[in-house]
Order: structure tokens, then C-alpha cells, then sequence
């Protein structure tokens, strides 16, 4: 059986993906789009505003830069029109644009400090190139839905009534839970070593069950998830 | 994050699917690797009864464990039985095994309420009443016709579905009218004091036959018109008293019920069994007449019937509590008095676990071997190993030979050459790589080539002077070993990746199975196709039966999204032609065949490993591993099964129960590939540090017992007959090697269950032989 293929069930679904949301975006009744974009835009936010930070803006300035960019390009009718789900992914698109539109930020505020500042010529410039932009991109991605997992796994646990529990697990999840370490925690929540053993696998399928979601919401084709999801592995370790 | 496992998260298990809000308390357990159990639904003097998840395929079911110290004997009574019924009105057996020492069931969940529950709230119409003791009478009927009587009938064992449906569940206590006797010995009260018929309280009335389940429908029907139990008491020495001293007082409580139905109570509750209605069939019948409207069959309670109930029932106090109490010792003592020692072997040989596996000898290298295998005759063990070498040791001293073979990479398979060139290995490496060496005294190699994309199948002859090599690019070349020689004497390819080559029944003749279905059979002497076929799906492993009668393939059905579900299929090498095909769920990892063609193993990925007959129906799941499963085979006998996972661990199998024999690891790091010789005494492993490991395997024998003593035993003790089924003899030496059946009520042997009935039908020829030797 190759659970990876299997279409999810129980408490976990599926949400449109963000192309999907982007056709939403489109859509003639203002209200469905504007929650698209919305949506799209929370999505987006955090790797977008790491990745400026990374570029070389200021906090301040990144969070000025982002929340330009999406109030004025990002809810432009015309923008994400054209996002072509052809072309790619959608996170190049939005890098693409991000980089652009920082580029024409600087240029500007560039031209109006040497308005004020006669003699100021130098014009700011991104701290990287494509191809670096694109490979620094994809890691923060990967970190976002690395994140988004988490949180979801984090609501789902407190749901359960065993927040304590994924507090106590959360930071093992990604290795084999040891004898002594299951030993040591299930003495602490008062719980048999079987069950914190049951627990700890639980909560690591889970997680990775959350991370195959997060990844799987952002390709367009279904069976382009595992490609995705290789390619933002070697982002990671890079 | 640790991209490692960021990189995991493309195979989630069926576990991470499950909302955690499910099974996350605090005695959360997974049995058997599969079933989490989420919440206790109930509880008996057997033991508890769960709601649980069934993880491989995401369905709920109902896991009913045991109580420790249950008789285990008592417990495969149970599943034997429950293996005989289908019928919509009995809850389903799914799967039975054991977890940490405790025994359980797995069973279809029935969502809804037992008839018991719902009698709390007061008697039901009685229509409806009538309706449902129908229902259940029905399916007992069926139950009584498999040869079962359920001997423990009563509302809480009425199962209500949400649509009403009734289904009949608990035969923990059930009597195998075929075998009568065996389960009635231990001195338990068998059944519920207020529903049971008087000849279950006293055996010395009359033999507990389907009459009983019919006092027990009855008692039910009585109980659900008159909202309580025939004979309720203050505690079940009371309750079991009036029930065996008294009638149902037949007037105060049915003043209102409906004279016929009062009638049909008072058949199916008579205190004479043979006075009951002939059959549950017979019940559910008259109950069908009086919901239609139509005059009933039971007749009313004559003069002479009372005085017979009376000669039925006047029994004091004292004599009850005498006869309850001396169920126990009678009971106990009776059995051991008919015990002899054969009896009292056979009886204990399922439990009888063989002599530990034990470390046989340690053979070091400077890395990990990757795989094992033993030359024809078992006395030379190779182990390949990560850093190219296939090292050679002399198996009766545990010491290595001189001279390792190098290849070029990291050593993907070797396997010795059959034949009368015993010590001929075949060597691939991971660069596609092949060499086949001579690894007697002299080392020298004696073909070589390369197989682009790696050798992804290959198989020999019979005498070992022809073999075939597929590449993973669908390559086939095919070599001859003349004269100290190699040569290639054929090549062809196949559309897609090879996933199996096997000799056909024909020496000139190779099948190959490629993964898109490409399926062909090649004459040696030419390049050409003699035939070739299309499997639909998509193939993932083959087998051949050793006898080369029949191969399996088992694919993945592309056109399901989920990629749960394939099929196996079975084909005749000759001809190509389908011979059947099964479905089933899961992806297969590796196949093989029992040495006898009789069985198939399984190994699914990523942990289930299932035992099939030739058909490719499954007798039972090996239950186990949690892991991710690397391979497996039975020994050469026939009668255990090694598996072993990806993280080194290997599991010993009783190959005709699936009942684990014992676990082994090796200390150096676990083991990566493992195999039997061919006496089955030994086993040989690669292991993942830089070790191969040689192992007693034992015997699957009692101890205290030798070969010849047991076959003397076995013939003193009973006739040709009854000795074929008793046991199942080695071929070679006609020594007895296994049990296989069960005393009947005659003093005879049965088999345990019908699919050995018709494994033993196909032995039995050889064996009858070989006791009249």
C-alpha cells in the first residue's frame, strides 16, 4: 500500500489548492474573490516578508515593501491573470513579481531621496541574483509548510484535549522516540509507556500527513505533489 | 527541520489519516501492527471489547481481547468456529491474533445497541420482538447447520444495527457439534444462567445440541415480551436454581401477550429437548406465521406434557449446587484420564515452541553484508557486503575462506549456481555489473557482463549450466557455463523495466514479466518471442512454484486513484495461459512460494505479510512486524517462514498456523538479508555491521521427542488412516515432522481446519507410502 497516493481521510482534508484559489480570485462576485485573495494573501505573507528581510530590507521597510506589494499588485484585477498554472509554480510567479516590484520600490524611493537629498545618486539594489533568490525562496517555503504543519498539528492536539502531550512530543517528532525518552515522558503525563509510544507515532504520522497537505495544496496537478515536495527536500538541504 | 524527514512525509502511513481526537487515550494500543484501538465498548468474563480502527484500510471494527491466562485452546476453538460462518444474521470474523501475550478477535463493528440495551427501557411491541428473535433464529439456524451450537443466546448477544438488522455475535463459548467434548471439560458455568436450557446446567439430561439455542431464543423472545428473563434472581446460584427447579410461570406474566406467542414460548423453552421445535429453522418459522396472520404450529401444553415437565424438573437445591460445583473436578479429571502421551503431545504440540534460535557462528568482514546464500548442498554461506567483496565461509566450522570474490560496487544479489556446480555464484554489483565465479578452491571467473540499469532479475536452470540476466532497462541475455566457460547464447528485451525472470517447465525456455505488463516466453535458441501476453495493471512482483506449474504476478490496478487496490493472477508457464486471478488490497513488495507450490507469502508494503493458498486466497496474516518489510521465504521444509524488515529485525513463523516461533537480531546491527539452507537447520544472514551470521534454526519439534520415537508412538496408537492425518511425514526418511490435525469424538485425528483437509489431500499419497514402508 502506498499510503502517499491515498486520498485523505478523517479530520484532515484537502483545502483547494492555491491554484484554485487564484481561479477563485477571478471569480465575478467580488466577495469570493476578495476571501481568495485573502486567503491566498495569509498564505503567502510570512515567506514573502522573510525572504525581503533576507533580501536586505529593513524590518519596517519589508513590512511596507509586502503590504504595498499586495495592496497594490496583489488585489490589481489584472495581476494574478497573470498567473499562467502552465508557466509553473505559483511561488515563482509571486517571487518573479515580489523582485520586480522591489526593484521599481528602490528605484523610486531612490529618485525621491535624490529629489530631497541632492547629490544622492546611488540606486538600491536586491542583495540577489535569480537563481539565489529562487533557491532562498523555496527553502523559506519549505520552512512556511514545515510551520503550517505544525500549527495545524498543534490545533488539531489541543482539539484532542492533549496539548500537553504535543508539547511534550513536538520537539522528538522527527527522530525514533528512544526506550528512556518514552520512559521519561510518559512518567511525567502520568501515562503508560505504551500509550506515549502510540502517541509519539501518532503524532509524527500526522505530521508528516500534515506536510503532504500543505505540499499538495500548492501544486495544481495532484501527482505533481511528490515532485514538489523532492524538490523543496533539496531546497532544505541545500 | 531535519530534511530527512521533511523527505519521510511522501510516505505517510495510514496512521497519520486518523484525526488525532481518535485513540489517543491513555491505554492506546496498535495490535498486531494494525488495528489502534480507540475505546472500550464492552466487557465480559472473556475480555473487553474495543471500537478500533483497522490502519491498512481505514475501516472500523470491533477487536475483542482476552482476559490473560485464557485458554489458548479455547481461543483458536473460537476462530476455527467463527472461520465456518457467513451469514448476514452473524457478526463477521475479520482477522484473529495475538498481541503481547493476549489473544484477539477481530470482528465487523456493528454500530447500534444490543437488544439487551434496549429491553432496559422496557418489553418491545411484539411484533417487533418476534421480528428480531426471528431474525436471530434464522441466523442461528445457519450456525446449527455449519455444525455450531452458540450454547450462550441471550438479549445482550442481540446485536441491533441502526437500521434494526439484527446480528448475532459471542461465540466464545460455542460447541463444534463435530467435535463435542473437549470444550465442556473445564468446569466453567458455560452460558447465562437465566437463558440456558436445562440440559446445559445437567449434561446427565441430555447432550447440548441445537435444542439449547433454541431454549436460549425462546427464553430471549420471553424476555422481550415481558420486558424481564424467564427466571430472574438475586444471583446466578438463585437464577440457575429456578431455572433448572421451575417453569416460566406461564400465567402472571403473559396475561397480555398473545396466547400463540405464549404457545411457541413454551415449545422452545420445554424442559425436554427432543419436545423443542426440531430446529431454529423451524422456530423462525412459526414466529414467520404468526407475523403473517397464520394459524402457528405449536400446539399448546397438554396434560400429559405437564407431567412430563414436571418428571423434567423437580430437582432440590442441593443436587444443583453439587452438580455445578462438581463440573469442575469431573470435568477436569475425565479429561486427564483419557489423555495418553501421544494425546497429551498432540495436544500440546501447537503450544510446543521449538528450541530457541540460537547463534551458530559469527564470520567478521570489513563491511556489512547486504545479502546471504547458501550453495545447494549447504556447507559453503556467501554474504555479499557493501564494499564489493562476497565473502565465502565453510558453514560446519563457522570459518571463513580465504579469498573473498570482489565485484566492482556495493554487492546488490548473489546466488549460487543449482547443480552439480555447487560453488558457481553469481555476484551483481550496484553499477549492473555481473560476474559468476567459481568459489571452490580455484577462483576464477567464469562469464561476465554488464546489465545497464542494474540486474534486476535473474534465475538458473536446473543443472545450473544455463542462467538468464534481466536489465533494468528490459534487457534479457541469456548464458551458457560449457567448459569452464561462459558464453551468451541469447538476447532479447521486454517493453519496460524486467521485475521477473523464471525458468519455464521447458529447459530451452525463460519467462519474463516486465512492469508494464510485457509478459513473454523466449526460446533459447533464437532472439525471438515464442509467445507473449499483456497483464493489465501494473506488475510489481512475480513467483514461480518450485515445480514451475504456475506463476504468480501481483499488479497494482492503475485505474485506482488510491493505488490500494490489485490483483493477483496466476498464469500457466507453458502456454502463458491466465489460470485465475484474485483481488486484493495493498501493494505488494515480494512474493515466494512455499517449497511445495501449495502457499504464497506475501509481503506488502509497508508491513503486512499475508500466507494464501495456491489460489491466492489468504489463510492468515503474520502479525508482527512494524516495520517495513525486506523480504521473506519458508524453509525448505516447508514447515516455518522467515521474514525479516528494514531495520534488521527477523521473525520465525509456524508456516501452517502463522503462530510466531521466535524473533531474532542479530547484535550487529540487525539483519539485512537472511535465508535458510537447504537442510532448513540453518540460517544464514547478511548482516548491516560487518558480519555474517550463521544461525541454528532448531526443529519444530517438542522436546523430549525424537524422530523415531514419535513415529513409534504415532503407529502403536492408531490406524494408517488416522496416522496420514495426523501428521505429516518427511518425504526422504518417512519421519514424522509435523502435526496437522486433531482428535475427533471417535479417538481419530481430523486436520485442524479445511484448508490443511486439502493440503493434506494433495500429501497424502507420499506419505501413505512411506508409512508402509
Amino acid at each position: 500500500m502506498n499510503a502517499g497516493e491515498a486520498q485523505p481521510a478523517g479530520g484532515g482534508t484537502f483545502p483547494e489548492t492555491s491554484w484554485t484559489t487564484i481561479e477563485r480570485s477571478r471569480s465575478s462576485d467580488p466577495e469570493v474573490a476578495f476571501a481568495a485573495l485573502n486567503r491566498l494573501a495569509e498564505r503567502y505573507h510570512p515567506a514573502l516578508r522573510t525572504f525581503l528581510l533576507r533580501c536586505g530590507c529593513p524590518p519596517q521597510e519589508a513590512d511596507d515593501v509586502l503590504q504595498e506589494f499586495l495592496t497594490r499588485r496583489f488585489l490589481q484585477e489584472s495581476f494574478l491573470g497573470k498567473a499562467d498554472p502552465e508557466a509553473g509554480l505559483f511561488r515563482s510567479f509571486l517571487r518573479t513579481c515580489l523582485r520586480r516590484f522591489l526593484i521599481s520600490h528602490h528605484r523610486s524611493e531612490a529618485r525621491r531621496t535624490a529629489v530631497h537629498s541632492p547629490g544622492t545618486t546611488e540606486t538600491a539594489t536586491v542583495a540577489f541574483t535569480e537563481p539565489e533568490a529562487e533557491r532562498l525562496l523555496d527553502r523559506l517555503w519549505a520552512e512556511q509548510m514545515i510551520a503550517n504543519a505544525r500549527a495545524r498539528l498543534r490545533a488539531e492536539a489541543e482539539a484532542a484535549g492533549r496539548a500537553e502531550l504535543c508539547l511534550a512530543l513536538e520537539g522528538l517528532l522527527e527522530s525514533e522516540p528512544t526506550p528512556g525518552w518514552v520512559q521519561e515522558v510518559s512518567k511525567g503525563l502520568g501515562m503508560t509507556p505504551n500509550a506515549v509510544w502510540v502517541a509519539a507515532h501518532r503524532f509524527r504520522e500526522r505530521l508528516k500527513w500534515f506536510i503532504q497537505d500543505e505540499v499538495r495544496q500548492t501544486v495544481r496537478e495532484p501527482a505533481d505533489w511528490r515532485a514538489e515536495l523532492e524538490h523543496l527536500v533539496a531546497a532544505l538541504r541545500a | 527541520m531535519n530534511p530527512d524527514f521533511f523527505a519521510s512525509a511522501a510516505e505517510v502511513g495510514p496512521l497519520g489519516a486518523l484525526p488525532l481526537t481518535e485513540g489517543l487515550h491513555e491505554d492506546a494500543e496498535i495490535l498486531g501492527g494494525d488495528y489502534l484501538l480507540l475505546g472500550r465498548i464492552g466487557e465480559g468474563g472473556m475480555g473487553e471489547v474495543f471500537r478500533a480502527v483497522q490502519l491498512s484500510t481505514r475501516r472500523e471494527v470491533a477487536v475483542k481481547r482476552m482476559r490473560t491466562g485464557r485458554s489458548d485452546v479455547r481461543f483458536g476453538k473460537e476462530v476455527e468456529l467463527l472461520a465456518r460462518l457467513r451469514h448476514p444474521g452473524l457478526v463477521a470474523l475479520i482477522q484473529a491474533g495475538v498481541h503481547a501475550g493476549r489473544p484477539f478477535l477481530v470482528m465487523e463493528l456493528v454500530r447500534g445497541h444490543s437488544l439487551a440495551q434496549r429491553l432496559a427501557e422496557g418489553p418491545l411491541p411484539p411484533r417487533e420482538a418476534v421480528r428480531i428473535v426471528r431474525e436471530a433464529a434464522e441466523a442461528i439456524d445457519h450456525a446449527h447447520q455449519s455444525g455450531i451450537v452458540h450454547r450462550d443466546l441471550k438479549p445482550g448477544n442481540l446485536l441491533l444495527d441502526a437500521d434494526g438488522t439484527v446480528r448475532v455475535t459471542d461465540f466464545s463459548i460455542a460447541k463444534d457439534l463435530d467435535a463435542p467434548g473437549a470444550m465442556t471439560l473445564d468446569g466453567q458455568l458455560l452460558g447465562t444462567p437465566a437463558y440456558m436450557a436445562p440440559e446445559q446446567i445437567d449434561s446427565r439430561k441430555a447432550a447440548v445440541g441445537p435444542a439449547a439455542d433454541v431454549y436460549g431464543l425462546g427464553a430471549t423472545l420471553c424476555h422481550a415480551l415481558t420486558g424481564k428473563a424467564p427466571f430472574a434472581g438475586k444471583s446466578e446460584v438463585e437464577t440457575l436454581r429456578a431455572a433448572a427447579t421451575r417453569e416460566p410461570d406461564w400465567r402472571t406474566d403473559w396475561k397480555a401477550i398473545h396466547p400463540d406467542l405464549r404457545t411457541i414460548c413454551m415449545r422452545a423453552m420445554h424442559p425436554d429437548p427432543a419436545r423443542r421445535f426440531a430446529s431454529a429453522g423451524e422456530f423462525a418459522a412459526d414466529l414467520g406465521r404468526f407475523l403473517d396472520g397464520r394459524p402457528v404450529q405449536a400446539r399448546s401444553v397438554t396434560w400429559l406434557e405437564r407431567c412430563a415437565r414436571w418428571i423434567w424438573r423437580p430437582w432440590p437445591l442441593a443436587t444443583v449446587v453439587a452438580l455445578v460445583v462438581g463440573m469442575v473436578g469431573a470435568g477436569t479429571l475425565a479429561g486427564r484420564m483419557q489423555r495418553t502421551r501421544v494425546q497429551q503431545l498432540l495436544r500440546d504440540w501447537p503450544k510446543a515452541a521449538p528450541e530457541p534460535i540460537r547463534v551458530f557462528g559469527l564470520v567478521s568482514s570489513a563491511t556489512g553484508g547486504l545479502r546471504a546464500s547458501f550453495n545447494e548442498d549447504g556447507r559453503v554461506f556467501a554474504w555479499g557486503a557493501s564494499d564489493g567483496h562476497v565473502r565465502l565461509a565453510h558453514v560446519e566450522s563457522a570459518r571463513a575462506l580465504a579469498n573473498s570474490l570482489r565485484a566492482s560496487e556495493p554487492v546488490r544479489f548473489h546466488q549460487f549456481l543449482p547443480g552439480t556446480h555447487r560453488t558457481n555464484l553469481f555476484v551483481a554489483a550496484d553499477d549492473g555489473l555481473w560476474r559468476v565465479w567459481t568459489a571452490g578452491a580455484v577462483r576464477r571467473v567464469l562469464a561476465e557482463g554488464k546489465a545497464e540499469g542494474g540486474v534486476a532479475a535473474f534465475d538458473a536452470s536446473e543443472n545450473g549450466r544455463t542462467f538468464v540476466v534481466g536489465a533494468g532497462t528490459g534487457e534479457v541475455t541469456g548464458w551458457s557455463l560449457h567448459a569452464g566457460l561462459g558464453r551468451p547464447i541469447f538476447r532479447s528485451r521486454v517493453e519496460g523495466a524486467l521485475i521477473g525472470l523464471h525458468w519455464s517447465p521447458d529447459p530451452e525456455r525463460v519467462l519474463g514479466v516486465s512492469h508494464l505488463g510485457d509478459f513473454r516466453c523466449w526460446d533459447l535458441g533464437s532472439d525471438r518471442a515464442i509467445w507473449s501476453r499483456r497483464i493489465p495493471g501494473v506488475p510489481h512482483a512475480t513467483a514461480m512454484t518450485p515445480d514451475r506449474d504456475r506463476l504468480a504476478v501481483a499488479t497494482a490496478d492503475v485505474s485506482d486513484p488510491k493505488r490500494w487496490r490489485g490483483e493477483l493472477r496466476f498464469y500457466h508457464p507453458s502456454e502463458g495461459a491466465e489460470l485465475g486471478a484474485v483481488h486484493f488490497y495493498g501493494s505488494v513488495h515480494r512474493m515466494a512460494f512455499s517449497p511445495d507450490g501449495t502457499r504464497l507469502l506475501i509481503l506488502f508494503n509497508p508491513d503486512r505479510v499475508h500466507v494464501c493458498d495456491a489460489q491466492g486466497q489468504r489463510l492468515f496474516e503474520l502479525i508482527g512486524h512494524s516495520k517495513k518489510m525486506a523480504g521473506g521465504e519458508f524453509s525448505p521444509d516447508g514447515l516455518r517462514l522467515l521474514t525479516w524488515d528494514d531495520r534488521g529485525n527477523a521473525r520465525l513463523w509456524d508456516a501452517h498456523s502463522g503462530a510466531p516461533l521466535t524473533a531474532f537480531w542479530s547484535g550487529a546491527g540487525g539483519i539485512a538479508h537472511a535465508t535458510f539452507a537447504a537442510d532448513g537447520w540453518r540460517i544464514g544472514s547478511g548482516d548491516i555491521r560487518p558480519t555474517g551470521t550463521l544461525w541454528d534454526a532448531g526443529c519444530p519439534m517438542p522436546a523430549g521427542w525424537d524422530r523415531a520415537a514419535l513415529t513409534a508412538e504415532l503407529l502403536r496408537e492408531g490406524s494408517l488412516e488416522s496416522l496420514r492425518r495426523a501428521a505429516w511425514l518427511n518425504p526422504s526418511d518417512g519421519t514424522v515432522l509435523r502435526l496437522l490435525a486433531k482428535e475427533t469424538r471417535a479417538g481419530g485425528m481430523e486436520p485442524w481446519r479445511e484448508t490443511e483437509a486439502v493440503f493434506l489431500e494433495r500429501r497424502a499419497d507420499r506419505v501413505g507410502r512411506h508409512l508402509l514402508r
